[in-house]
């Protein structure tokens, strides 16, 4: 198990060590979101094989409203 | 015959206004004809529509699209933030894929300085598959201006990397040539402070940038009414980008058609030729040979 900072919160996690996994783990569809570790954009591409180790910074993000 | 704001030689031939296009039938010259097919340029795109809709505070999705729609937009800006499971109503991505008209233009706001615009962008086009970004740097929330000196910065880095960069910028001629120059695809300058509804405050400044602009100049931010986005379409404005004068109005969609009625009247206008302004008046009913014995 290790620790990610998902979004900014502590977040356990048991699961195989990608973006992926971790996507899928939360139910999140990887279609529908940007992913950056530890401030790097992480390419859809690489959501199966770039890993996350313990401690890395995760943020998911989306569209929303903006002008 | 001056019609001063088009770039013609010579005589133009007469025209008319027939079933809403404007037709050109005698003589017409070259740079006339090209502008029949009157379409705006951005990188290798081109588009019919000179609204662009920004999508932030409706009061739902459903209201947005609506508004989206009655605009006949065929540019939409979209922000990134967070994933947040709760607010599923946040992922705008899957209703706007489905208009299959509009090309999204991923925004860089948050962004406080050029190393986070660039990065939001890289996370824009990834989620996006566009190469537009609309560049917005404003790390004040007071004012919201863009700061010029990241913004420069951040354009410089995105054109290198292959993005349609539109960046918003303050109104002014000197940047606005300076970003041209580094191979930004349009200039956006603002009206006036964003969601202030402050309408064309920075016209003068608006009016040396389009004379001096190789690129599409685009108004974005501070437009409230539609006789403000057809006044900017009128000095010779490529386009102009509307989202708070939709999302704030009583009806966004009716208001979304008003403007963009404003939007083609006023380009209509520009390419009509306004007349020249006189400082004296200057009759249009013959003033001579009205009664016997005048002169």
């Amino acid at each position: 198990m290790m620790i990610l900072i998902v979004n900014g919160k502590a977040h356990k996690y048991s699961g195989k060590a990608t973006t992926k996994a971790l996507l899928q783990s939360m139910r999140i569809d990887c279609e529908r979101v940007a992913v950056m570790v530890n401030d790097k954009v992480v390419s859809r591409k690489k959501y199966s094989s770039a890993k996350l180790k313990q401690g890395d910074k995760v943020e998911i993000l989306t569209f929303a409203g903006g002008g | 015959m001056k019609f001063s704001p088009l770039p013609v030689e010579g005589e133009l031939g007469a025209m008319s206004c027939i079933g809403g296009e404007l037709i050109v039938y005698s003589h017409p010259q070259p740079s006339i004809i090209a502008r029949m097919k009157d379409v705006i340029k951005l990188g290798k795109f081109e588009f019919k529509s000179r609204l662009l809709v920004g999508t932030g505070k409706f009061s739902d999705v459903a209201t947005m699209l609506s508004a989206v729609k009655a605009a006949g937009t065929q540019l939409v800006t979209v922000a990134l933030r967070r994933f947040n499971r709760e607010q599923k109503s946040d992922d705008l991505l899957g209703p706007l894929l489905k208009l299959k008209s509009i090309k999204l233009i991923p925004n860089t706001s948050g962004a406080i300085n050029a190393k986070e615009a660039v990065r939001a962008a890289m996370l824009g086009r990834e989620l996006s598959g566009s190469q537009f970004v609309k560049l917005e740097i404003h790390p004040n929330p007071h004012h919201l201006m863009p700061d010029p000196i990241e913004t420069y910065g951040a354009a410089k880095i995105l054109v290198k990397e292959g993005f349609i960069v539109l960046p918003y910028m303050p109104a002014d001629p000197v940047l606005a040539k300076r970003l041209e120059d580094i191979g930004c695809a349009a200039v956006m300058p603002l009206g006036s402070a964003i969601g202030s509804g402050h309408g064309l405050a920075t016209r003068e400044m608006l009016r040396l940038i389009i004379e001096n602009s190789n690129v599409p100049v685009i108004v974005d931010a501070g437009l409230r009414s539609p006789s403000e986005a057809a006044a900017a379409m009128e000095i010779g404005c490529d386009a102009v980008l509307i989202n708070s004068a939709l999302a704030a109005a009583e009806k966004p969609a009716e208001m979304a058609a008003a403007f963009a009625l404003a939007v083609r009247a006023g380009r209509k206008a520009r390419l009509a030729g306004l007349m020249e302004k006189s400082d004296v008046a200057v009759a249009s009913s013959p003033l001579t040979s009205f009664l016997a014995g005048k002169k």
